[in-house]
């Protein structure tokens, strides 16, 4: 599904953030990536999510090269095939949850009924749906988290990104997380998740980590 | 098509979470297009009152002692229509007079008295000849003995010049026992009294006399061009010999003013539109994160440009709105002020729809086109 050759992303003079990343992930599969702060993971997802830019090597998404688009075939190529989890949520404070996870679909320009169904559909299987018209601001982390997901997952795309997607929770709350992940994995779903705890890794099909830039060993769970 | 409504939706979104920031900035801009479209109606409104003042009226006056050929022809091409009338001229003393004239001329044609010659031509000593040869530029003429000489040039009334066969550029010679004087027709005229082509002769004729009496000649401007050519025109006036009386100055100065408001209305629109984009600015500084995210989730810059001049549009229209209620307030007391201090009986310094939407329409494009600009493009990521 998604390959990746020899990725390198360089800050500055000394600072190689990813040195090298060859992986290749499968349709379906569970992914965990784990690493000490710094080693690059989150460069990683990011330049995965085209949120950053890689300064050499290429990128496959289903045989189509992520140098080929142009900007405005990669912001859909984001809209529809990617959806991004962050560790801080970046939800909204002032609007509601329901105009949280309705952004993605207003960007694909799906109409207002068709962006009801999905909106509520998604909240269902977050387990979100009774706090819709709730001001994002006033949700507890965890259920942040969960509409974040809902946000992640509303347009249906292929993959999941999620950069440690309960760094800000207590077990509780990540246990249900990584379920809820787990449940869109069998869904079919293609999910990548940065960590750094190495039991949540454990949820996933397969664990790579990360050091310096570099894949250090990779193991099947 | 869907697209761009739902960008619109956004676009809602963000306008009713920033209320406060898009009111503020409403009610400021509101208020100066209020005072820019009261000036700007005052701008357009008063020159057109004017010019009916100005039609058929007399702006100033000349010495006629200072007059010569050259002066006419600089009147002759003043964009105005202008008339030189001699007010309380007693024509029968005129006509006395040019009989003194001509007797003088038929003792010693010089050039300067000979110019009304050809009209009082009834000597048999005066003969006239016809050379159509040698005329170089209309104003030179060469001898036989290859002498340069400057010819004069010649008004002649319609009937006579039908009669003697002239037509405008053709030379005549006027010749007596002395001497001869050349002349080139320089133009037919059919009206003495009002046509400015005959203008030359006669004033020369009637100036003297009405140097003699004390009197001067008026001139009467027809400002029935726009009020530009008249300001341009008074101004080249006073720049030369002409006195413009008081009236004409009061006119003069009441345009620049108007020009002067006009001017300021326009620099009012320029900042009233900087101010709305200042807003869009404070507003995208204020919300980076949240279109940063935005842009995460797919949302390209164009259409993050395309919703804030949405959102800039719905500024402009609403302050529109306020700015026109509140220009009807200040037009209303223009009005009562100017219609005193000027008797400009039926006064309004309303703009017309028309005018009123060009400024809209004007105001609309200038912000779309600032908004597109690539400047105003946030620039923050953000990194998971
Ligand atoms: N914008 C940037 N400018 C300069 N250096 C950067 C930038 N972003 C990341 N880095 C550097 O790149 C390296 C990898 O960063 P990255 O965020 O991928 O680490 P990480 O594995 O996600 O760490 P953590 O677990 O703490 O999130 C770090 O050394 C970081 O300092
Ligand atoms: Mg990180």
């Amino acid at each position: 599904m998604i390959e990746c050759y020899d990725i390198i992303k360089q800050y500055g003079k000394d600072c190689k953030a990813l040195d090298g990343i060859s992986e290749d992930i499968k349709d379906g599969e569970f992914l965990a990536i784990i690493g000490e702060s710094g080693s690059g993971k989150s460069t990683f997802l990011n330049i995965l999510g085209m949120i950053d830019t890689k300064d050499s090597g290429a990128i496959m998404f289903d045989g189509i090269n992520y140098d080929d688009l142009s900007k405005k075939e990669a912001a859909q190529f984001r809209n529809q095939k990617l959806g991004y989890i962050f560790q801080n949520f970046y939800l909204e404070p002032e609007y509601t949850v329901y105009k949280n996870v309705e952004i993605p679909l207003l960007i694909a320009g799906y109409s207002e009924k068709q962006r009801k169904v999905m909106i509520e559909n998604t909240l269902k299987k977050v387990q979100m749906k009774h706090k819709i018209n709730q001001l994002a601001k006033n949700l507890s982390g965890g259920e942040k988290q969960r509409v974040c997901i809902a946000r992640a997952l509303v347009n249906e795309p292929e993959v999941i990104l999620a950069d440690e997607p309960c760094g800000n929770l207590d077990s509780q709350n990540t246990q249900n997380i990584l379920q809820i992940l787990k449940q869109l994995n069998k869904e079919g779903k293609t999910i990548i998740m940065v960590t750094h705890s190495k039991s949540d890794a454990a949820i996933a099909d397969r664990c790579i980590t990360f050091k310096d830039g570099k894949i250090m060993n990779e193991k099947t769970v | 098509m869907k697209k761009l409504f739902n960008l619109l939706i956004l676009a809602a979104y963000e306008f009713k979470l920033n209320k406060k920031l898009f009111a503020v900035n409403v009610v400021i801009c509101g208020m100066l297009f209020g005072v820019m479209l009261a000036m700007a109606g005052l701008a357009c409104n008063i020159p057109k009152e004017i010019q009916d003042e100005i039609l058929n009226s007399e702006f100033g006056e000349i010495q006629i002692s200072n007059i010569d050929y050259k002066d006419i022809e600089y009147i002759t091409k003043l964009p105005l229509e202008i008339e030189i009338v001699a007010y309380e001229m007693d024509w029968s003393m005129f006509e006395e007079s040019l009989n003194e004239k001509q007797k003088e001329i038929n003792a010693n044609i010089d050039i300067d008295t000979s110019l009304n010659f050809v009209y009082y031509f009834s000597d048999d000593t005066v003969e006239i000849s016809m050379i159509n040869e040698n005329l170089i530029s209309g104003e030179k003429w060469s001898k036989e003995d290859n002498e340069v000489q400057e010819i004069n040039p010649l008004w002649i009334e319609e009937s006579l010049a039908q009669s003697m066969g002239l037509n405008v550029g053709d030379l005549v010679r006027f010749s007596n026992t002395d001497c001869n004087v050349d002349f080139y027709v320089k133009g037919i005229y059919r009206d003495f009294e009002h046509s400015l082509a005959a203008s030359y002769v006669s004033v020369k004729l009637y100036g003297t006399l009405i140097c003699e009496q004390g009197k001067s000649i008026m001139i009467r401007a027809r400002c029935n061009t726009s009020p530009y050519t008249f300001l341009t025109t008074i101004h080249s006036l006073k720049k030369d010999y002409f006195i413009v009386d008081s009236w004409g100055n009061n006119i003069y100065a009441m345009f620049l003013l108007i020009a002067f408001v006009g001017i300021c209305a326009g620099l009012l629109l320029l900042i009233t539109l900087s101010v709305v984009v200042d807003f869009i600015h404070i507003y995208l500084n204020l919300r980076q994160k949240f279109w940063a995210i935005n842009k995460a989730l797919g949302l390209t810059d164009d259409n993050r440009r395309f919703i804030c001049s949405f959102i800039s549009f719905f500024v402009i229209l609403l302050s529109y709105g306020i700015g026109i209620l509140l220009s009807k307030g200040l037009s209303w007391y223009f009005t009562e002020y100017i219609k005193t201090l000027f008797d400009f009986m039926d006064l309004s310094l309303n703009l017309t729809i028309g005018q009123s939407i060009m400024i809209l329409v004007c105001s609309l494009l200038f912000g779309f086109v600032i908004l597109w600009n690539k400047k105003i493009d946030i620039n923050s990521d953000i990194k998971g």
